[in-house]
């Protein structure tokens, strides 16, 4: 479910890039608010998981794409079980010193985009030890999503809270 | 068949039938319900603005001002009456023991029934109808989680699905409000809704479009209680304005305004064929 600015953007790349069956591909109009749309006022969010969690049954897993991106971006748990917010290294080096709710309360951090560090001067070590600095022992993982290198991480943290959520 | 007019309620301030505490927290609760940040999905909806805006029909805050006093004139005798005859229902309800007990006779299901065929009948955009439905169902999903007691799950399925302003009127009755409450509560979404999203949309200076809401909002005002007296008629059975009485009994919904936006619809059904669109509607 994507939560776009310009709804199609997001998910007319997702439907290209042939990662989900289109049918599975939700969009919600967020009234130039996307922040209030996935935390203050989710309800349009949850009738779309309501309708997507009835196509798919219980079994299934329902991503949400936040369509801010920004440092307070955050869901609300009354319509997410586990969030991941994910960083660009590209952005500077600054930006897990800087904090937020993001950085610091989500369930899962990943620092992607690794690969451009030295290009940018962005010390990835110091973005990761400041994230860790602040999160109070949650995980980061730092990722270069387009090469693969980080993911199966990811994918293990997500199997192993998808069965710690449903117990 | 003549009622005796026994009102549900008295409308005034002084004496509205509640109890002192009761009376006072209707103001807050008056207030939650209205509140922009209250959960109900609204902020996402620009009630035809962000397609008037793409036809350049609204260009700046003197454009918006016509199209909210547009969206008054001719949607808010509907909504107003709408909200304020779902409240009377559901008082109704809360009142009698048995249908039989009721003015109208019917469950509060069947009052709602007509109510909800009554605003299908009178939006020909099948999208705005679709859109009043979903409002409706956020509407009482978050009523429901701020009221569960009174907003019980019975209720819920009596009211689940219905148009936004018959939802409106029959949980502000399960949450002490009267007539001419909702029926406010429903002008003031049916035009601060697209009014912050021309805000939004064009920029606007937020304090300059406060003083336009207030000016709009202030001669919407008289259509409240106006509202809540032709629905207090038209529960009665005694007539509403200009209506045909030819309904019979108690209770049509022939009174309630039959005035319509055509180029509202005509946006509606626009702007939902668009993909690059910010708002729900």
């Amino acid at each position: 479910m994507t939560n776009d600015i310009y709804t199609t953007e997001d998910a007319d790349t997702l439907r290209r890039l042939g990662v989900l069956d289109a049918k599975l591909i939700r969009a919600v109009r967020t009234g130039c608010c996307p922040h209030t749309a996935i935390r203050d006022d989710i309800g349009a969010n949850l009738d779309a998981v309501d309708e997507l969690g009835q196509d798919i049954g219980q079994e299934g897993v329902i991503l949400i794409e936040s369509g801010g991106d920004n440092l307070t971006a955050t869901f609300s748990y009354g319509l997410i079980d586990r969030q991941i917010f994910v960083l660009d290294v590209a952005g500077g080096d600054k930006v897990a010193r800087k904090g937020g709710p993001g950085v610091t309360r989500s369930d899962l951090l990943v620092v992607n985009k690794v690969d451009l560090a030295p290009m940018v001067g962005a010390d990835v070590d110091r973005m990761l030890a400041d994230a860790a600095e602040v999160r109070d022992g949650r995980p980061v993982i730092p990722t270069t999503v387009r090469s693969g290198e980080g993911v199966d991480e990811v994918v293990r943290w997500m199997m192993a809270e998808l069965v710690l959520a449903r117990l | 068949m003549m009622s005796s007019g026994i009102p549900l309620w008295s409308d005034g301030l002084a004496g509205d039938g509640l109890a002192g505490d009761a009376r006072r927290a209707r103001y807050s609760t008056l207030m939650l319900l209205a509140d922009g940040r209250f959960p109900s999905g609204g902020h996402a909806y620009s009630a035809g603005m962000e397609q008037a805006i793409t036809w350049g029909d609204v260009r700046d805050l003197a454009g918006a001002e016509e199209f909210l006093a547009g969206r008054v004139e001719t949607l808010g005798p509907m909504a107003a009456q709408v909200a304020a005859a779902g409240n009377v229902a559901a008082h109704g309800a809360a009142k009698a023991v048995a249908p039989a007990g009721r003015q109208s006779g019917r469950t509060l299901g069947e009052d709602l029934d007509l109510l909800d065929e009554a605003v299908d009948a009178r939006l020909a955009s099948a999208s705005a109808r679709s859109v009043s439905r979903e409002q409706g169902h956020r509407w009482l999903r978050a009523v429901r989680a701020a009221w569960p007691a009174w907003v019980p799950s019975a209720s819920y399925v009596v009211l689940d699905g219905r148009h936004g302003w018959v939802v409106l009127g029959a949980v502000g009755a399960a949450v002490g409000l009267v007539p001419s409450d909702v029926a406010r509560v429903a002008l003031y979404d049916l035009v601060s809704a697209p009014l912050w999203a021309a805000v939004r949309l064009l920029g606007l200076d937020p304090f300059a479009a406060l003083e336009v809401l207030v000016g709009v909002l202030a001669r919407a005002d008289p259509l409240a209680s106006s509202s809540a007296a032709a629905a207090a008629n038209g529960a009665a059975g005694t007539g509403g304005t200009g209506g045909t009485g030819g309904t019979g009994g108690t209770g049509g919904t022939e009174w309630i305004s039959w005035l319509a936006a055509p180029l509202s619809e005509l946006a509606a059904e626009a702007h939902l064929q668009r993909e690059e669109r910010l708002f729900a509607s």
